[in-house]
């Protein structure tokens, strides 16, 4: 009797085992179908945000930019000379910050260039 | 009903057992199996397939190229109930030929091609035609944001994706890879590159010349920032105009630089001690040497001090001063800097230099290189050299990869000669012919080149010319190399109808430096007494 008892306390716990065993593999296949989607939409973004950023670099090439702010803007590329860094922009105090040497800054400015100026709201309502 | 010990309910219930397990570790197998080696499984493929070339970055991370995902279209050409009407649509919709399809269409192959790297959209409007038989195959096709800007360093690629020229196909072995492929980063500075394109369209157009080209080069790292050849051609295009051209004129090609080349006459003279820069030589109306007579390309004092030789650019001045260095200390200077064998770069493109061999390098060829001609080089080449003498005498080799430090190599040139150089390529642009490439604030030294080019069967041309500047900024202590050529030049009403280099490449140089010094973080050197507040 005990033995029979015994076998079939094995039995049910095989069966309960597997019952187990097959739910976790399931959940794990599952889970397997949902990364895969997860997974491919991850790349699909990238893929997407790549393109994106590719397209950007483009609009934003500098000839381009140069060219819409003559046409639009009247802007012109006669005054680069005012550039500057910020550590050599000439400050108001005696003594210079963090050690450095007092610097010059751009000053020398070319003759303006007359270039055709245009008001940007009209040049936007073009 | 023993056996060994074991009753037959006994084996039944080990046998039981046994299956038992055995079923359990089938099921422990297949678990393993998905949950832990069929993990790369779930990784989806199409990023690796569709991306197969690493990115491309200049130096501040600002990309330059990249490749975008498209489709490969193919069909099935028995499912079309009319196939001419199916060759119309497809061509209309991916701008294949029609004909093409349609002799595809009516063939025994059972699959064609129908058009390669076709966009998203164009993908989207041929599946909205509803055709059945029709596949879609992830591809790439390589980007450049930068279009014509930076087409001759970059090259362009193949429909493969393999790479068929500039970088592209020089670092083919870094860049090719999947998605975890890491970009590669240039020393390219896109914001230099648009600069030079820039100045050397509007140097190219006003003086209607056949092409130009330019580069940006880092003395002391051997970086090249930009470098550009005109005519270039559209990458993102794979159909070159009547216009374009795909050769790369500052790499590939060799030409006589003519003046420029005095730089180096006077380097080794000064690394020799063969003369001082105020040593004072006869110029003449001509310079005999044997059955060749060398003369001036513009009216020449009777005496010039030698600073005032290479600031005027005499020909007969410099020939003299070479005379002294001799033949064959004269060639093995220029092999050491690197002008007798190719120049190898990260770039395919390269040329071989045209120099008189040892045995026929005789007094006139000496005289002559040394006022450079008789010798061709690639401007690439030239640069590389020019950046060894004034960055302290050591050697560089240019280089289109970003670097970390100072990259020069072997001492070359004696300090004191780097010095004593770059104070003559000051005066140069003080008082000589490189006036016009002058920048308020930034020290610019310089030399002017004007060759008259070689005829195919001898001989030179007189009327058509190969003008360039070699500029250094800042020049005590010089950070960047920028050289311009200009290929025919003509001259304009402003410039009285001169095509000279003074007239040509020099201003376009130090337009050049103007914009780019201040983006480059070069102070500016200017005393300006400031009103009392």
């Amino acid at each position: 009797m005990l033995v029979r008892l015994v076998n079939f306390l094995c039995v049910a716990i095989i069966g309960m085992t597997v019952l187990a065993n097959y739910r976790i593999s399931e959940q794990t296949r599952l889970a397997g179908i949902e990364l895969r989607a997860t997974n491919r939409q991850i790349a699909e973004d990238r893929a997407a945000t790549a393109v994106l950023e590719a397209k950007w670099e483009q609009l934003a090439e500098p000839s381009r930019v140069q060219a819409m702010a003559q046409a639009k803007l009247g802007m012109n590329d006669g005054a680069t000379l005012q550039l500057s860094a910020l550590e050599l922009l000439p400050r108001h105090e005696d003594a210079p910050l963090g050690n450095t040497e007092v610097q010059q800054a751009s000053v020398d400015i070319p003759a303006p260039v007359s270039p055709k100026v245009v008001r940007v709201s009209d040049a936007i309502g073009k | 009903m023993t056996n060994g010990g074991m009753t037959l309910q006994q084996r039944r219930i080990v046998i039981g057992a046994l299956l038992c397990a055995a079923a359990f570790a089938l099921v422990e197998v297949r678990l393993v199996d998905l949950a832990l080696l069929k993990k790369g499984d779930a990784r989806t493929a199409s990023a690796a397939e569709v991306v197969s070339r690493a990115d491309i970055l200049d130096r501040s991370g600002a990309l330059l190229a990249r490749d975008l995902p498209v489709s490969d279209l193919y069909a099935r050409p028995h499912t079309f109930e009319d196939k001419r009407e199916a060759a119309h649509v497809l061509a209309a919709a991916t701008g294949a030929d029609e004909r093409r399809l349609l002799a595809l269409f009516d063939s025994r192959h059972p699959y064609v091609l129908v058009a390669r790297q076709i966009s998203a959209e164009q993908e989207a409007h041929v599946r909205a035609l509803g055709f059945d038989g029709l596949e879609f195959e992830p591809s790439a096709k390589r980007f450049y944001p930068g279009g014509r800007a930076t087409s001759q360093v970059l090259g362009v690629t193949d429909p493969d994706n393999n790479g068929l020229s500039g970088l592209e196909l020089g670092l083919d072995g870094k860049l090719k890879g999947n998605d975890q492929s890491p970009p590669v980063e240039t020393s390219l500075d896109m914001r230099v590159q648009f600069i030079l394109a820039d100045e050397l369209a509007k140097a190219r157009a006003t003086f209607a010349a056949k092409a130009a080209g330019g580069l940006v080069l880092d003395v002391n790292t051997g970086e090249v920032l930009g470098l550009i050849s005109l005519p270039d051609f559209d990458p993102n295009d794979r159909a070159l105009g009547p216009a374009d051209s795909q050769r790369n004129i500052i790499a590939q090609d060799v030409y006589e630089l003519g003046s420029i080349f005095k730089i180096f006459a006077f380097t080794l003279a000064l690394e020799d001690h063969t003369t001082n820069p105020d040593e004072v030589f006869p110029i003449g109306q001509g310079f005999k040497l044997g059955r060749f007579t060398i003369h001036e390309a513009e009216h020449m004092p009777a005496t010039l001090a030698a600073k005032d030789v290479l600031a005027r650019s005499s020909n007969i001045g410099t020939a003299q001063i070479a005379l002294r260095s001799g033949g064959a200390r004269q060639r093995v200077f220029l092999a050491r800097l690197g002008l007798l064998t190719p120049l190898r770069t990260e770039l395919p493109e390269q040329a071989r230099p045209l120099a008189p061999s040892p045995d026929h390098w005789g007094m006139v060829e000496t005289a002559t290189i040394g006022f450079g001609h008789g010798i061709s080089v690639s401007p690439l080449a030239f640069a590389a050299a020019a950046a060894t003498v004034v960055n302290g005498g050591r050697k560089i080799v240019p280089t289109f990869l970003k670097q970390s430090g100072d990259a020069r190599g072997e001492q070359l040139i004696k300090p004191e000669t780097s010095a004593a150089m770059r104070a003559l390529l000051r005066y140069v642009v003080t008082n000589g012919t490189g006036r016009s490439a002058d920048v308020p604030g930034y020290d610019v030294g310089g030399k002017t080149g004007s060759a008259e080019k070689t005829r195919a069967h001898g001989g030179y041309e007189a009327h058509k010319l190969v003008t360039s500047f070699c500029a250094v900024f800042p020049i005590a202590a010089p950070r960047y190399l920028v050289f311009v050529m200009l290929d025919e030049p003509h001259g304009t009403k402003e410039t009285g109808g001169f095509a000279l280099a003074a007239y040509t490449a020099a201003p376009a140089a130090g337009r050049v430096v103007a914009r780019i010094a201040p983006l480059l973080g070069i102070p500016q050197r200017i005393e300006v007494a400031r009103e009392n507040s």
